[in-house]
């Protein structure tokens, strides 16, 4: 029945297997002078497919016998792996070496972790990666390559039984490219945070009216409108860049339930003073004080993001560019129109009091949902 | 239930961005964030005794024979036969243990013979098995029209074929190929072969009841063919809604290997559906380091209110941001399941659904499709699979509160 042995297999292609497959994570940072220094985590597993270290066969990997093997271990990944550094007119192979060896756990089981240090012995414009670790006895296995030329951004790459090989410039991803990159994320979370844009939306919804003799009226000119806008947007651009960079750099670390609800509570509030101006006399105060709460509130989606290996000044200003850019979108699509419509009695007397009684509802179920996602 | 997703938003320490993200479309930002995160969490360190066990390593019993394959294969490298017996003990493996680093010890021990101008139809068999393992259904199903146009009389490559053919929705070209088996594999296997195809297409009940007929008779079955016709018969009994028929195959099915994964997930989701989440528990346990287990015990945790419900759906969580990081093939039904039952997130879910729409049309993937988009207020977002469904007239019981729902709204 030898024929049909792999029938199962056969039967049930869409069953997920159970388990991640073979990657090794390797970074590695090169600095202007050519110095290397890095690390390659390697799955234990893999090292025993790939030169075998469990020495008494028991079916486990101790310290003990990685220890012994660690000798024999790096000549064999490091002999398969080739770092070729280029400038404008010579290329050299850097040397690679590991003195020390650790271990770490990732979600999959134990790695082995080889400290890398060497020399490319010029100053590199580009790095090419030749990885050939495991392919001839796991085909499937991948290299995830993570790369820093001094404090550029990292860039990444797999490299794979098909891709073994890929070049990585000084200024691939670096500079200009990572601030585009970091720019087009602020502004995609500008655009796709509700909380930011309402908050924004409500603050500006009565810069074309004049508060007087307690009702909403239009404002006269156009300069009297985009001046209290400009007012609005500056100061809340001034303070949340402020706590932004100060939360990005690690100086306010405050927890994200606390942040996140007083993000809903500003919006409430923001809506709140449409109804009742004569107690917020100054719209740019209260964009100004609420700015701090939100440039938290962005810290933690550039945190997500990933600041690792990236320039902190680079990706923050990038961000903060991209936040800008958005920011001012949403201002030139919604202010003219709303100065269109300012005189209709719909906007004054319907649109701003019930979009804003509509927004403080909103406003309260997050404040609650996320005070109470806190107990 | 926003309260509890923002309380485990809470948890996870990035609150925000998760309102962000449950306010907007892109499911997929949940996993490129956790993939950034994963990264960078533990430190390296040096055990402290050299007794400390680092590692267990898996001795899947298939893999018995493995070693003495290899070192055979080491004397004589040019040997295709042990090269091909060896393989298929991996991709045996691989099936067993849920394991894909045993598909691609299989691809590299056929690397040789993969690299000629022109493979032998039996090697490019078995790459297009390991192919389909990996999701590479487009591959696959290049591989196996090669293979086959060479050798047509290879039965297990028209089985693969018609396999892939039946995942993706092309019923009337895996018909085809199940009938181009029939010669060439155990009656038991072809008959199961078409009833699994015509079950899917307007012919359950007939197709029921021949392939239950023909188990209940017959005596010389291989059991690995056995084991899969009593799926197959468990999948169209419950489609029938007969969940008292299905239970006598999935342990009909059992008894023959009671470590067959597949198997033993559907039993899971069994139980689920009779509301048994404590049995579901006690059955994958064991069994908590493959996902599909790890999946199913998240979300029996949460119905069982057992107090690891938590570390089940984190680990789950954790494990699919590892694997995003390496572009794995992806697993979108089981993440867009995790993401409709224990996240509570039916938008991600429904995106999910319907990415994996694109590539697998099974019953399971029809029904979080459906599920999705009804959780998340828009039934008529997964309308291309109720014109599949009618056209390819489909009946499942597990299906139909669904449709019928879609009737009542349109």
């Amino acid at each position: 029945m030898i024929r049909f042995v792999t029938l199962l297999l056969v039967l049930i292609p869409a069953l997920a297997l159970g388990h991640k497959p073979s990657d090794s994570y390797l970074t590695l940072k090169v600095e202007d002078g050519g110095a290397l220094s890095g690390q390659w985590d390697i799955a234990l597993r893999d090292l025993e497919r790939a030169v075998g270290v469990d020495s008494n066969r028991d079916a486990t990997i101790t310290w003990g016998e990685l220890k012994a093997r660690r000798t024999e271990l790096r000549d064999h990944v490091l002999s398969h792996l080739t770092v070729i550094a280029r400038n404008e007119n010579r290329e050299r192979v850097c040397t690679l070496d590991s003195i020390d060896l650790k271990v770490d756990d990732h979600v999959d089981g134990t790695y082995a972790v080889f400290l890398l240090h060497g020399d490319c012995g010029l100053s590199p414009l580009s790095l090419t990666l030749n990885y050939r670790f495991l392919f001839d006895r796991d085909a499937s296995h991948q290299g995830l390559v993570k790369v820093r030329f001094g404090d550029r951004p990292g860039q990444a790459v797999a490299l794979s039984n098909q891709h073994r090989e890929q070049t990585l410039r000084r200024d691939g991803s670096g500079g200009l490219a990572a601030l585009a990159t970091f720019f087009r994320q602020g502004v995609h979370h500008i655009l796709i945070g509700y909380d930011h844009i309402l908050f924004l939306l409500t603050l500006l919804f009565p810069a074309v009216l004049v508060w007087r003799q307690g009702a909403w009226q239009p404002k006269e000119s156009m300069r009297e409108a985009v001046t209290t806008t400009l007012g609005i947007v500056t100061a809340f651009t001034v303070t949340h860049s402020l706590t932004l960079a100060l939360a990005s750099l690690g100086l306010v670390d405050l927890p994200s339930w606390l942040v996140e609800s007083a993000i809903a509570i500003t919006v409430g509030l923001g809506a709140a003073s449409n109804l009742a101006p004569q107690f917020f006399p100054r719209r740019w105060v209260m964009a100004l004080l609420f700015g701090l709460i939100h440039g938290l509130g962005f810290a933690a989606v550039l945190a997500d993001l990933g600041l690792d290996g990236g320039s902190l000044v680079l990706t923050l200003l990038g961000f903060n560019l991209g936040v800008e850019a958005g920011q001012a979108l949403i201002v030139l699509i919604f202010v003219p129109a709303a100065f269109l419509v300012r005189r209709t009695s719909a906007y004054r007397r319907w649109f701003v009091p019930i979009g804003s009684v509509a927004i403080i509802a909103i406003a309260s179920v997050w404040a609650v949902e996320r005070l109470a996602g806190a107990l | 239930m926003p309260m509890t997703t923002s309380c485990r938003a809470a948890i996870k320490g990035q609150g925000i961005l998760n309102q962000l993200r449950r306010l907007t479309l892109p499911g997929l930002f949940l996993f490129l964030g956790g993939a950034f995160g994963s990264h960078a969490v533990a430190a390296p360190y040096t055990p402290e005794s050299d007794d400390r066990i680092l590692q267990r390593l898996p001795t899947p019993e298939v893999l018995k024979g493995a070693d003495a394959l290899q070192q055979q294969l080491a004397k004589t490298p040019r040997d295709l036969d042990t090269a091909e017996r060896l393989a298929r003990l991996y991709i045996q493996a691989a099936q067993r243990e849920g394991d894909p680093r045993y598909l691609g010890y299989a691809s590299a021990t056929l690397a040789p013979w993969l690299e000629q101008a022109d493979p032998p139809p039996t090697v490019q068999v078995l790459a297009a098995i390991i192919a389909q393992g990996e999701h590479r259904f487009t591959q696959a199903r290049y591989l196996l029209r090669q293979a086959l146009r060479e050798n047509p009389r290879l039965g297990q490559g028209w089985l693969t074929l018609a396999v892939v053919n039946q995942v993706q929705g092309h019923y009337q070209d895996s018909l085809d190929a199940c009938r181009n088996a029939a010669n060439l594999v155990p009656t038991g296997a072809a008959l199961t072969c078409q009833a699994s195809v015509l079950a899917l297409t307007g012919e359950l009940v007939p197709a029921y009841t021949t392939l239950e007929r023909y188990a209940s008779a017959a005596i010389d079955t291989p059991d690995d063919v056995a084991v899969w016709m009593q799926t197959r018969l468990a999948e169209m009994a419950w489609q029938q809604g007969d969940k008292t028929a299905a239970l006598a195959h999935i342990k009909a099915g059992r008894s023959i290997d009671p470590d067959d994964r597949y198997l033993r997930n559907l039993y899971a989701d069994w139980l689920l559906a009779e509301s048994r989440p404590a049995a579901v528990i006690t059955l994958l346990t064991d069994h908590a380091d493959q996902d599909g287990a790890l999946l199913r015990l998240a979300i029996a945790g949460i119905a069982a209110q057992d107090r690891r419900a938590d570390l089940w759906a984190q680990q789950f969580r954790d494990r699919r941001a590892a694997a995003q990081r390496s572009a794995e093939f992806a697993h979108l039904r089981e993440l867009a399941r995790f993401n409709l039952t224990v996240e509570q997130d039916p938008k991600t879910a429904l995106a999910l659904a319907r990415d994996n729409w694109r590539s697998q049309k099974e019953p399971a993937d029809m029904h979080v499709y459906l599920a999705a988009a009804q959780a998340a207020g828009k039934p008529a977002a997964a309308q291309e699979v109720r014109a599949f469904i009618a056209e390819n007239g489909l009946q499942d019981a597990r299906l139909r509160p669904f449709l019928d729902h879609s009737a009542e709204a349109g």
